[in-house]
């Protein structure tokens, strides 16, 4: 399969993006229609705080600490007595008012989240189209890179944000026995890594653009 | 840019067009087009041979430098 122009992987991955961004737009639509309405909608509703999620109740991130009295965790055909279960993480569904406080602060955060995913794919569809087309030394792609890896970076640090307050959230309020809630940083380093290593290939692509340029106007 | 390609006065002193001109050095209009209207980056040694040729010309006759406004005199 050819990397770019028509029937190639370029353009099925134009196809994917197009299709992302057309659900993460309906996403965005039914969330802000579910912050404007929901002070008037009688009944629970579901907020999935990381993945949309809308039925009837709310599910948020948390992260766990069992407690090895309560939960005693062995391998007896291996001879092992005490094996112990670490940085456990779930997602904790409960019964939520539409109108509370942390249902419209989630629902908020959650538009935030997608109007930064709706810019990162529309900027690398448009990359894409270029790819799509044959023509991939455009000047614009090269702020279009730039902006995808900035949005990646800021996602990430407002998904990371919002883990850790969600779980913070579940550890001053629930309690399970023989479980401790814990507040942590679940920042994924690596995302962060791979936007900067972005960042740095948006920079090799303006070069790679005046070159192309310089190229097309020698006579 | 301050290096200007003074085509269009030698097409017009030896009679030739455009056209005619691309014919006979074996590039293209639209570059030679993007020569004559001072859009160019660069020029190849080839390129200038092969005008310097079909327009019977110095290099020094198809280019001129003018002092840009943003440049002072040193």
């Amino acid at each position: 399969m050819r990397a770019m122009g028509k029937h190639s992987m370029a353009s099925f991955v134009t196809v994917v993006l197009n299709v992302s961004l057309g659900l993460l737009a309906l996403a965005l639509v039914l969330t802000i229609g579910l912050l404007i309405f929901s002070p008037f909608i009688k009944g629970p509703i579901e907020v999935d705080a990381r993945w949309l999620v809308v039925g009837t109740r709310m599910t948020i991130p948390v992260s766990l600490a069992v407690d090895p009295g309560a939960h005693r965790v062995a391998a007896p055909s291996l001879g092992i007595q005490d094996a112990q279960l670490l940085n456990l993480r779930g997602d904790l569904r409960f019964p939520t008012a539409p109108g509370s406080a942390f249902f419209l602060g989630n629902a908020a955060l959650l538009i935030a989240i997608l109007v930064v995913a709706l810019v990162v794919v529309g900027q690398l569809r448009a990359v894409f189209r270029t790819l799509r087309d044959g023509k991939p030394f455009v000047p614009a792609n090269a702020a279009r890179l730039r902006w995808v890896a900035s949005g990646v970076i800021a996602f990430e640090i407002m998904r990371a944000g919002i883990v850790y307050f969600e779980n913070y959230y579940a550890m001053t309020r629930f309690s399970a026995e023989g479980l401790r809630f814990e507040a942590r940083l679940d920042l994924d380093v690596f995302a962060i890594v791979l936007a900067l290593i972005v960042l740095v290939i948006a920079e090799v692509f303006r070069a790679g653009t005046t070159l192309d340029e310089d190229r097309s106007l020698t006579i | 840019m301050a290096i200007r390609v003074k085509l269009d006065h030698l097409l017009l002193d030896r009679r030739l067009t455009l056209t005619e001109l691309a014919e006979r050095i074996g590039i293209t209009i639209a570059n030679l087009s993007v020569l004559k209207t001072n859009k160019a980056r660069a020029i190849r040694f080839s390129t200038l041979e092969a005008l310097c040729r079909e327009l019977n010309c110095q290099p020094g006759e198809l280019l001129e430098w003018t002092r840009e406004e943003s440049e002072s005199p040193t």
